[in-house]
Order: structure tokens, then sequence, then C-alpha cells
């Protein structure tokens, strides 16, 4: 009876000595989880990370340092999250999230060509709707460097159905923006050199337009009465001030037939991501 | 006396000759070097700036204002950057449905930044 208590003393020893690691993971890890669902990321980290550090063999290492990447990106604070994501591919190369999350974080930063470079590494490891979702993201960086077809390309190889509803989405978003008649930055330039103002139009910033027309035509008229005056420095100035503004519009013109195209781009690029 | 000017890097000589400005970036302070011919636009913008925009009262309602705009962009475009002045004071005010709004000191600005 007493070796009986003693062996069953020693079992409970032995079983909480073994299970206290797990008590105090878990525990920690209700405050980490708690901390980062009240929007607390920054305690949530220092939690993440401590029970990581003091516990290096604890069966949640990989969700708690996920968990500190997500808390960092909930924070924006995007490379940092890239870094802790490329932690948990470092213990486990083939883990979904973070080859999602760091190809997304990429594209959200508009660093195309990485996000490229990434799902290229690791697109081999995947399969199915995994796969899909990588083409996705690829088909978006395409679109994001302009290479309309690639993009399309990469939005047709979706297979899963829940996906295929999206890609078909961005297809058609893509088209529209391709049949879209967009400005011509050489038109509104020779426009605005043949009429001041009328560059402008073409863009439809009309009330530019007028202004343009009325401020040449000020600086013009004031240019010709001090000539005919004989007041050369007041010709010369308004001249000048004419000049410059001419040569503006045309420039301007021009710069902002880009800018036009490049917002109507950026619609469109907003309305295909993912939103994670 | 001439250990001191002995000690003095060679390039601080060059650089008192050329023209330098700070301005304001992303919030930071930057020195930029620029060159002679972009002196005189500077100080007319500075002047404007510093006395007859105090005096004219109103306020750009585009961010940053025309003469912000025109400061960082002859500095950081020179030729390029005088048009981009002319070009804007075009636009200034008009069309401002077109431009992203952010509100700065209680007031409604409309973002058009220069973009190198």
């Amino acid at each position: 009876m007493k070796y009986t208590i003693r062996l069953f003393q020693l079992f409970l020893l032995l079983n909480s000595l073994i299970h206290s690691q797990s008590i105090v993971d878990n525990t920690s890890n209700i405050v980490a989880e708690k901390l980062f669902n009240e929007n607390k990321y920054d305690l949530a980290i220092i939690e993440f990370f401590r029970i990581n550090t003091l516990f290096p063999d604890n069966n949640n290492f990989i969700h708690n340092q996920s968990r500190i990447a997500e808390a960092y990106k909930n924070k924006g604070l995007y490379i940092e999250s890239i870094n802790e994501y490329k932690k948990v591919l470092r213990l486990d190369k083939n883990h979904w999230n973070s080859v999602f999350q760091i190809s997304s974080l990429f594209q959200s930063m508009l660093h195309f060509y990485e996000s490229n470079a990434f799902i290229i590494d690791h697109v081999q490891n995947f399969q199915g709707v995994k796969l899909d979702s990588l083409f996705y993201l690829r088909g978006t960086n395409e679109f994001g460097l302009m290479d309309v077809d690639s993009a399309k390309h990469f939005f047709t190889l979706i297979k899963d159905e829940k996906l295929q509803v999206e890609a078909r989405k961005a297809l058609n978003a893509i088209e529209k923006y391709q049949d879209k008649q967009h400005h011509s930055p050489k038109m509104a330039k020779y426009l605005n050199a043949v009429f001041p103002g009328l560059g402008y139009f073409y863009l439809g910033l009309i009330q530019t337009s007028l202004a343009t027309m009325s401020v040449e035509a000020i600086f013009l008229y004031s240019t010709l009465a001090t000539y005919n005056n004989g007041y050369s420095f007041g010709s010369l100035m308004s001249g000048l001030f004419f000049t410059g503004f001419y040569a503006g519009s045309i420039y301007g013109a021009e710069q902002f037939a880009h800018k036009l195209n490049k917002n109507s781009h950026k619609k469109v690029f907003i309305g295909i991501k993912l939103q994670n | 006396m001439s250990l001191m000017s002995a000690q003095e890097p060679a390039d601080i000589q060059t650089d008192k000759h050329q023209f330098s400005e700070s301005y304001l970036k992303n919030g930071y302070t930057l020195e930029v070097r620029v060159p002679v011919y972009i002196k005189p636009f500077i100080f007319i913008i500075d002047f404007y700036q510093n006395y007859l925009g105090r005096i004219k009262g109103s306020y750009c309602p585009m961010y940053p204002s025309c003469s912000e705009y025109g400061k960082n962009a002859i500095l950081n475009n020179r030729f390029e950057g005088i048009l981009m002045t002319f070009d804007r004071l075009h636009r200034c005010s008009h069309d401002l449905h077109i431009y992203e709004v952010i509100i700065i000191d209680g007031r409604i600005k409309y973002i058009d930044e220069v973009h190198n």
C-alpha cells in the first residue's frame, strides 16, 4: 500500500513535470490571443515572442510566429511582417499562409517583381485551390506591371469554382479597361500647342481649359499692348510669362494625360486585387 | 590656425560656391545643392512665401500649396520643374473633383504632389 502511494505520487510528479510546459504555453497563448483579438498588437507581439523564446519546443511555435507576422501586418508594418513570415518558412517551407501572405504583402507594397519571384519560387509546392490562389496573385501582379495579356493568361489558368468567379470578374474588368478610350498624352500636348487650353478640354478639365485660355489671352494682349506703347520692360515680362504659361500648359497636358491613365489603371487594379 | 585649415576637408572649399537649399520632403528636411540658374526662381518663390503671400492673405486649396509645389518641383526637376509650376498655376483651384481630398488644420485640401 505504501509503495502504491509512493508510485502514485511519483506518477503525479512526473505527469506535472511533463505537462507543466504545455500548461504554461496554453495559458500564455490564451493571454496572447486575447491581446491580439483586442487589437493590442504591440502587447500581443511581446507575448507571442515571450512564449516562443521561453519555450522553443512548444507545439504552437509556428502558430505564434505567424501571429507575430499577422500582428505586424495589421499594424501596417509590412516589411517586418514579411520578415516574420520568412522565419516561419525557414521552419516549414510549405507553410501555405506564409507563402500567400508574403506574395500578397509584396503586392500591397506594389513590389510586383518581388511578389512574382516569390510565387515562382514556391508555386511547385502547392496544388488545387492554393495553386489557383497563387495564379490569381500572379495575374494581378502582371496587370500591375501593365502586362495585360499575361494577366489574362494567369486568370484563365484558374480551375477552382469559387476563384473562377473572381477571375471572371477580373477578366471582365480588364477587358472593359482595354476597351475604354484612354487619353492620348500626345494629342493633349499637340492640342495645347495649337490652341492653349484645348488640350485640357480634351482631358475633361473644363475649368482649367477656360482659365488657361483667359490667362494666355491676357498675357498675349499685355505683351502686344506694351510693345505697341514702346514699354519694352513690360512687354519683356509679359512675353516671358506668356511663354512660360504656354510651355507649361503643353508640358502639363501631356503629364496630366499620363496621370489620368494611371489613375484608371489603379482603379481597375484595386478592383481586382484580392482583399485579405 | 594653419593646423585647422589643414584639417578642413577639401570639398568644403568647393561647397561654398554652390547654392544650397533646405526644403521639407515627406516630413524630413533635406539639404540639396542646386545650380546657380535655379537660384532666381527659388528667390522669387521665397519672396512670395515670406512677404507677398502674407499680404495677400488668401490660401491655396491645393496640397502642397502652389508656391511649395513650385519650389519642390524646381529643386527636384530643375528646368522641368519650372514648366510644372506654370502648369500647376493653370490647374490651381480648378476641376477639384479629380483630386483626392485631405484635411489639414481643419481645412479641406486637394492633393497634387510633385512626382519625380
